[in-house]
């Protein structure tokens, strides 16, 4: 009884606390009882989440299998980005401006959460402009402290407000050609629709919402936001912002099946594994040469969206599985590189991380943990799931999809290689003092435990991206 | 027992990590955990003889697919051969160490414990999951063993070994594990294979060759590169790696994969089979040739073990149970004589300071013992009869001539041949060339406690020969026999 009562007011709580927690930020003074009621309510909006049920949710929204998986994930990387978020705010941002980074920063939470609720496209679209909103907000109180990040906060503006456009304008157009817009509703209009109207309305949601994930090459924003954007607002996107928006990318993608066989829709569904073959290998030679950890993870972050665009493509039951699967260990490998070198300065080049294990070893240990997950290594998450990833590649008999999920995988063993070999073969560095803050520690256990607890027993969350993935594969 | 063999070195690794400031307890613990590992490993066979197979699950990741690890013959004899020569190799790396005063002990130790962990559990693994996990945990164990020298030689192999090691496993062996978990929904080891038998020549041809250069450890040409340059490594280094872990997992991983999880799909993946066959058998021929012109013993030894690992895969790809017994034979046979001969050469060079092989003239005058135990493995490792590496050959080319593959059996004679040349004249004039005038780095000679596991290793690889026939008994079963 009590478990019906706590999943019935859970996605309540899930959308309520972030508000909550945004405006207790801003009213409360001093800054560190705001910090403490935040990050209490960020706690709270994590164990609601992991109770959401399919079912009604408040406001007209609706959970079903996608959400049920996908919450958790956004609601757990986000709780422990809010709860690091209260020191970096500080570090990074304006004196006077932290309490207003920490409420926007929960404000872009509040999106992505409500993103996942989302049942039709203009509320999807809403409560996705929160989200990058918010960040693009956050990441322009980093200006005080570093000029870049004005550049940077501009350049996300912009193409997340064109991404915003082409949502606006693909949902329009569905609208116009089925008379609805819910993608559910699909498999009624496809018959009276015009197809090529409704192809162009489903490109351009894909393209809106791959620009806004952060897929190669629509994400000319991400490389200078990660890198001069402020340690919070970074953290929040790749590990939130991202999968929030590659979520709803997968519910477009599955409203594609709802044309069967139709010849465009197969041609549509390549055109998507093809952008995603390109952001895996585009993502991963650039991550190869990045000179900076955080830049590093935008690029390697645009690799692991391919990998899931590719997943998503081949469709079924088992694609679409295995892509909420991935992006699962996805979150949580930038969850510990980025939260392992947020404990640096506002700049992390590679330099910096030499003998970073040592001088940090908990930070270390996570960063080392969201590397070997980048690289696919053997009892992370991230090897299981990009097991998921192949074989759902050679289920669907697509070669060159699977070959491009395994040329990503090897050229991560490079890029994550990089990230790791400094911390421990290397003894020293620029600076010797420890680096250990309180609040940044459980994001580093949350990343080292999602990324080596999940590996050795990930039947749970398979049963759920399982699930999931059974509700967009058969999407009529 | 089956968790002692596994735990055993782990334990090894970790106590001579902590002790690593007090010499004499991180020997003795190195000492300690590597005897206790050929004793758990002896004892997995003879439970295995008295018809008690273990298994042991330790977590289940994902639905159907378990991190398991079971005792069958081919993994569990080939374990125990390795542990043993790991023990005697334990004892004489801690003394050559003292010997050289040599820096890092306690990282060497405890890294070579850690390879031989996951070597053991490439031979324990129950399934291909465990097996591809072990094997990477060996890829990133065995790195810092290349990387131990700390000069531009080393960090270029340790580049070269992790780039080919990793990129192999992860390009050509993972997508061959989940193609094969896709096409049998299995990864289970299983006598007679999981493939179904009808599976269509092609896909299983492109199976092998997947798996087998997926495996690169194994060292078969074009991706052998990285044995031949882990020769720029210390020698107590190089002994582990060559000889007792990643070179051995490679070609153990291929017989394992081929039995267990093509089994009478072989006759499907012909065609492979045979290409590969032709590639290790030219290898064989290739790779002592080059060992012929190669002054540095190590780098000798090192092409050495590529042409024999060539031999042993060119009886796995023969595809019959002669085949498979003399891949099992040669992998043992070699283990014991190239640890011998590892090890003589590490102890020449301490006494001597000598590691080419045109110095070596007149050695063995001052040093009787090496040279003798050197003299056995040598002629083990050449092939001749009665030695153990005699019966090997004799297998492969049987099973080769029953095969209608009779170019193949001369390319094994033509490899052993050229192994000759390579290593007989090598102790020949170390035995009976004229006395060296110049003064040995240690006009004493060495301590004897750095002979005496040279010494055992030798009378091992001579007494091999007793139990070929209850080993042939054992093993039976594993293809159906």
């Amino acid at each position: 009884m009590i478990g019906a009562w706590l999943g019935a007011i859970a996605p309540m709580i899930v959308l309520a606390a972030p508000v909550c927690a945004a405006a207790a930020a801003m009213l409360i003074t001093p800054f560190r009882v705001a910090w403490i009621v935040s990050s209490a309510l960020a706690a709270l909006t994590a164990a609601a989440a992991l109770y959401v049920t399919p079912g009604p949710a408040p406001f007209g929204l609706a959970v079903d299998a996608v959400t049920v998986i996908a919450l958790p994930v956004l609601a757990v990387a986000g709780c422990v980005c809010m709860i690091a978020g209260g020191h970096l705010a500080r570090a990074d941002g304006e004196p006077g401006a932290a309490s207003a980074a920490l409420a926007l920063g929960h404000l872009s939470w509040f999106g992505w959460l409500g993103a996942a609720f989302a049942s039709d496209m203009i509320v999807a679209l809403a409560f996705v402009v929160i989200g990058w909103m918010g960040l693009s907000a956050l990441a322009a109180l980093g200006a005080h402290a570093n000029r870049a990040a004005l550049t940077s906060a501009l350049r996300h503006l912009v193409w997340c407000a064109l991404a915003s456009l082409a949502l606006a304008i693909g949902a329009a157009l569905f609208f116009n050609a089925t008379g609805s817009v819910d993608g559910a509703a699909l498999s009624l209009a496809a018959s009276s629709a015009t197809a090529r109207t409704l192809m162009l309305a489903c490109a351009l949601l894909l393209i809106g919402l791959a620009a806004l994930a952060g897929v190669a090459p629509l994400n000319g924003w991400a490389a200078p936001f990660y890198g001069a954007g402020g340690r919070m607002a970074g953290l929040l996107q790749a590990s939130v912002g991202a999968f929030g928006a590659l979520v709803l990318l997968g519910r477009v993608a599955a409203s594609l099946e709802a044309f069967g066989e139709d010849a465009l829709a197969r041609a549509f569904a390549v055109g998507l594994a093809g952008l995603g073959a390109i952001s895996v290998i585009t993502g991963s030679i650039q991550a190869i040469g990045a000179r900076d950890a955080r830049r590093l993870c935008a690029h390697a972050g645009a690799a692991q969206a391919g990998m899931i665009l590719i997943a998503f493509a081949t469709g079924g039951t088992g694609g679409f599985a295995a892509g909420l699967f991935h992006m699962a260990a996805a979150s949580a490998c930038m969850l510990g590189v980025l939260g392992g070198v947020s404990v640096l300065d506002a700049r992390a080049p590679m330099e910096g991380l030499v003998g970073f294990g040592r001088r940090a070893p908990l930070a270390g240990a996570a960063l080392a943990v969201g590397a070997l997950g980048l690289m696919a290594a053997p009892l992370t998450l991230s090897f299981l799931t990009r097991w998921r990833l192949i074989e759902s590649a050679l289920a669907a008999q697509w070669w060159w999809a699977a070959g491009a999920i395994i040329i990503g995988s090897l050229a991560a063993v490079g890029y994550g290689g990089r990230l790791l070999a400094p911390l421990y073969l290397s003894r020293g560095g620029e600076s010797d003092r420890p680096a250990w803050r309180v609040s940044i520690a459980p994001l580093h256990i949350v990343a080292i435990a999602a990324g080596i607890g999940l590996g050795l027993n990930a039947s749970a969350l398979w049963r759920a991206a399982e699930r999931g993935g059974a509700v967009l594969g058969m999407t009529p | 027992m089956l968790m002692a063999a596994l735990a055993a070195p782990l334990a090894r690794a970790a106590l001579v990590a902590l002790s690593a400031r007090i010499a004499w307890l991180r020997d003795s613990m190195n000492i300690l955990g590597a005897a206790a590992q050929a004793i758990a490993a002896g004892g997995l066979v003879s439970a295995l003889v008295a018809g008690a197979p273990a298994r042991l699950d330790l977590a289940q990741p994902m639905p159907g697919i378990g991190i398991s690890f079971v005792t069958e013959p081919v993994g569990v004899v080939i374990a125990a051969a390795l542990a043993l020569m790991g023990a005697l190799n334990a004892v004489h790396a801690v003394f050559f160490q003292r010997l050289q005063g040599a820096q890092a002990s306690a990282r060497l130790f405890a890294f070579s414990a850690l390879a031989a962990a996951m070597t053991a559990g490439v031979a324990y693994s129950a399934n291909l999951f465990t097996l591809f996990i072990c094997y990477q945990g060996l890829i990133l164990a065995s790195a810092p063993l290349i990387a131990h020298g700390g000069d531009a030689a080393a960090r270029r192999a340790t580049r070269v070994h992790i780039t080919t090691l990793l990129g192999c496993s992860i390009g050509l062996l993972l997508p061959a594990i989940v193609w094969t978990y896709a096409l049998s929904g299995d990864v289970e080891f299983r006598v007679g294979g999981i493939l179904p038998a009808d599976i269509s020549p092609i896909i299983a041809s492109a199976l092998l060759a997947l798996n087998v250069f997926g495996l690169a450890a194994a060292a078969l040409p074009p991706f052998h590169r990285w044995l031949a340059l882990s020769a720029a490594t210390p020698h107590a280094a190089f002994i582990v790696v060559a000889v007792l872990t990643v070179a051995p997992a490679g070609v153990l991983g291929v017989l394992r994969t081929t039995l267990y999880v093509f089994g009478d799909a072989m006759a499907q993946a012909r065609v492979a089979a045979v290409v590969i066959l032709a590639i290790a058998g030219g290898a064989m021929c290739l790779a002592a040739l080059n060992a012929l012109g190669k002054s540095d013993l190590r780098e000798r030894l090192a092409y050495g073990v590529i042409s024999q690992n060539g031999a042993g895969l060119a009886a796995i790809m023969a595809a019959a149970p002669p085949g498979y017994f003399s891949a099992i034979l040669q992998t043992i046979a070699q283990s014991f004589a190239a640890t011998t001969l590892a090890m003589a050469f590490a102890t020449v060079a301490a006494a001597t300071g000598r590691t080419a092989a045109q110095d070596m003239a007149g050695v063995g005058r001052a040093m009787p013992w090496v040279f003798a135990a050197m003299t056995v493995a040598a002629l083990s490792f050449i092939g001749l009869p009665p030695l153990v590496g005699a019966w090997p050959r004799l297998w492969v080319v049987t099973a080769l001539a029953e095969e209608n593959l009779r170019w193949a059996g001369a390319l094994i004679a033509i490899g052993s041949i050229a192994t000759f040349a390579y290593l007989a004249p090598l102790v020949a004039r170390g035995l009976v060339g004229e006395a060296p005038s110049d003064p040995f780095v240690r006009p004493d000679g060495v301590d004897a406690r750095l002979i005496a596991p040279l010494v055992a290793c030798a009378l091992a690889t001579a007494s091999l020969l007793f139990v070929v026939d209850p080993l042939a008994r054992l093993l039976a079963p594993s293809w159906g026999g």
